[in-house]
């Protein structure tokens, strides 16, 4: 790992590792222990965290019950669930989409294949067949 | 795939090998007197919940509300607001049970979305008098000094917190006191982990200098 990774996580996820992308986690122990400019860098981040884990939330058990109490209310009152859209529902299984993915291309390649095999009129035996413009014998 | 899942399941499941579609659909089939709600996981209760289960909500809600709401007081910082904005997202989930897909996210995921989105417009709409903008009422007994700067520093970066700016100070909330991996906090907040990284960089950065600056009682270290 390098120094400017190893800050780059540190910044991000602070001191203690296991915050870290598990994949890197051995390696920064390893940086840890052999380089003095880490362990430097290391040591702000643990006051900065000590900070954060100064600010302790209380949770209130009577508020939670008080919430559940009024959710219960509220669900009771409510209507029920809005049923999942059936055309958002079709799309959701993976056949299907699978399906329609492959109608597509079918179709496209159908309407590609019979276009290049329908002779078209040129411009000049549509003028030709005009009796009004077309060649007089 | 087993004839009691085609025959009481949409159409789509029968096109579909996903063994939690399937594992869902039989967990749906059954009467609400054959479930068993304290040992169903989240995606059955959800599934329940769905389709209409008021019961199967409250084992949800009775599961998940703490998480939900510490996550809005940390957002919010007024315990009172707080409780308005976990019951709304809860109201929210509710609502828009079918909508949750169990095969893109995890229930605590999807449920950490809603209630940071929750707060963040709570936070962005007006009002007459910003509580956690007033700060704190004095404490009128001196407690002893170890636990007042302990006090004091909490109620520093508490109002850092507070001053934060939104996405950083959920990043934050999630990877720091929810303990979410960063690949679970850039889900929540719709980011890739580099543009999470790069929140809580910021978030850091802006708890630092606002610590760093001098207070009223003296500088701090």
């Amino acid at each position: 790992m390098t120094q400017s990774r190893f800050k780059w996580l540190l910044e991000s996820y602070g001191a203690a590792f296991e915050r870290w992308p598990e994949a890197e986690r051995e390696d920064a122990r390893r940086l840890l222990e052999t380089s003095p400019a880490a362990r430097a860098a290391h040591q702000r981040a643990l006051a900065l965290d000590a900070a954060l884990g100064a600010d302790r939330l209380a949770i209130d058990a009577a508020a939670l019950e008080r919430m559940r109490a009024a959710i219960r209310v509220r669900v009771a009152q409510a209507a029920p669930p809005r049923p999942r859209g059936r055309l958002r529902a079709l799309w959701a299984a993976p056949g299907l989409r699978l399906a329609a993915l492959a109608a597509a291309a079918i179709a496209s390649i159908w309407i590609g294949w019979a276009s290049a095999n329908t002779p078209h009129p040129t411009v000049y035996a549509v003028l030709e067949g005009n009796p009004l413009i077309g060649e007089r014998r | 795939m087993p004839a009691s899942i085609a025959t009481t399941e949409p159409i789509y499941y029968a096109f579909t090998a996903d063994r939690e579609a399937a594992r869902l659909a039989r967990a749906r089939a059954r009467t609400p007197t054959m479930r068993d709600y304290p040992g169903a996981d989240d995606a059955e209760l959800m599934a329940w919940t769905a389709a209409g289960d008021r019961v199967a909500f409250d084992a949800l809600a009775a599961r998940h509300l703490e998480r939900a709401h510490r996550t809005a007081l940390r957002m919010l910082g007024d315990p009172s607001e707080a409780e308005d904005v976990t019951q709304d997202a809860m109201l929210g989930i509710w609502q828009n049970a079918s909508s949750w897909d169990p095969r893109r996210s995890r229930f605590t995921t999807w449920l950490y979305r809603v209630v940071v989105n929750a707060a963040i417009d709570a936070r962005r709409r007006p009002r007459a008098l910003r509580l956690d903008a007033a700060g704190d009422p004095p404490d009128p007994s001196p407690p002893p000094s170890a636990r007042l700067e302990r006090d004091e520093l909490a109620r520093d970066v508490a109002s850092a917190l507070a001053a934060m700016p939104d996405r950083q100070r959920a990043a934050l909330t999630l990877t720091y006191f929810e303990g979410l991996s960063g690949q679970d906090a850039a889900d929540v907040l719709s980011v890739s982990v580099r543009g999470l990284e790069g929140l809580l960089r910021r978030g850091r950065r802006f708890l630092r200098e606002r610590l760093d600056r001098p207070t009223s009682g003296g500088e701090r270290a």
